[in-house]
């Protein structure tokens, strides 16, 4: 089976998986957690629960450690997922030693950028982001295949 | 509570929760659509009739379709879950969220780059950057690359108003 023939294969099977469950999002497996990040959900759902019958923000600060916690492990999760499977995918016909440290690279780079970034952002007033984002709507701040790169 | 000390009281649940027993990110299986994980189960199927090895390359060969498709679906997945779940917990409002699309949209097209040009090289000269990579101990260490930026654009893509 040459090139095109398997992309016309694969191609085949994505009108077969046409589903209209399949935009939902998927989720990490609960079993993945370790038996302390299912007690800081838990401990995290509560004060939820808790803030829908008192709605008190004084309320909400003081338990803000253990919600940015919850954040946190969430974010760690899945981007420990995305390093692992990206890798593995764009790695399969037998390079992904190579491919794999390419991934590192330019995950790396973009990790620190952005950090940078949102780093710096948070420095702007009020207007200046008021005023760039008024830019970007009336600009169209959009992402396409031709959009340019820097 | 001041930054810092949300900060202390955050790094210090992180004791708490440090784990001896290291568990793995899996995807539910349940999350997936029907169809997805037919195609999975399938791909299971020829997993298991050779495990604990590998199945065969002929083996692999001959369903390939199956198998770049089942690459696809975690690929896709696990892109969507981290385009969507990183910035509602990394970003504070709109303005955040662009720029992490921005630069998560330069990373991708990069990274896609870079491995568009691996997969063109002679199986010589890859084995060769391999090896050099190897012998330089570059593996596994990774460096930040250095972006260049014009003065007028420099605030638009980086965000920066140091100047």
């Amino acid at each position: 089976m040459n090139n095109m023939q398997l992309a016309k294969r694969v191609e085949n099977l994505s009108d077969k998986l046409k589903d209209s469950s399949s935009g939902n999002l998927v989720h990490i497996d609960f079993n993945s957690f370790s038996e302390a990040e299912k007690l800081l959900f838990a401990k995290v759902d509560e004060i939820e629960e808790k803030y829908r019958e008192n709605g008190s923000m004084k309320f909400l600060a003081e338990n803000s450690d253990l919600i940015f916690k919850n954040l946190e492990v969430i974010f760690r999760r899945v981007r420990e997922l995305y390093c692992y499977v990206v890798p593995e995918v764009l790695g399969c016909n037998g390079n992904k030693e190579i491919v794999e440290f390419f991934f590192k690279l330019h995950f790396h780079s973009f990790e620190a950028d952005l950090a940078k970034c949102l780093a710096n952002v948070r420095r702007w007033s009020e207007k200046d982001k008021e005023e760039f984002l008024l830019d970007l709507r009336k600009n169209g701040g959009f992402f396409s295949p031709n959009s340019e790169r820097f | 509570m001041r930054p810092w000390q949300l900060n202390r009281r955050v790094n210090s649940l992180s004791e708490e929760l440090a784990d001896p027993v290291k568990t793995e990110t899996k995807i539910d299986f349940n999350s997936l659509s029907e169809p997805e994980r037919q195609l999975l189960d399938k791909v299971q199927e020829i997993v298991d009739k050779y495990a604990p090895g590998s199945p065969p390359q002929d083996v692999i060969v001959k369903n390939a379709d199956l198998w770049n498709k089942g690459l696809e679906i975690l690929g896709r997945r696990a892109m969507e879950l981290f385009v969507e779940v990183v910035p509602a917990s990394l970003c504070c409002d709109e303005l955040e969220e662009w720029y992490f699309k921005l630069y998560f949209y330069n990373f991708w097209l990069d990274l896609t780059e870079s491995i568009k040009q691996l997969r063109e090289m002679p199986k010589e000269q890859h084995k060769a950057l391999l090896l050099e990579r190897k012998e330089m101990g570059l593996l596994n260490k990774v460096f930040r690359f250095p972006r260049i930026q014009s003065k007028s654009t420099e605030r638009k893509v980086g965000g920066n108003d140091e100047s």
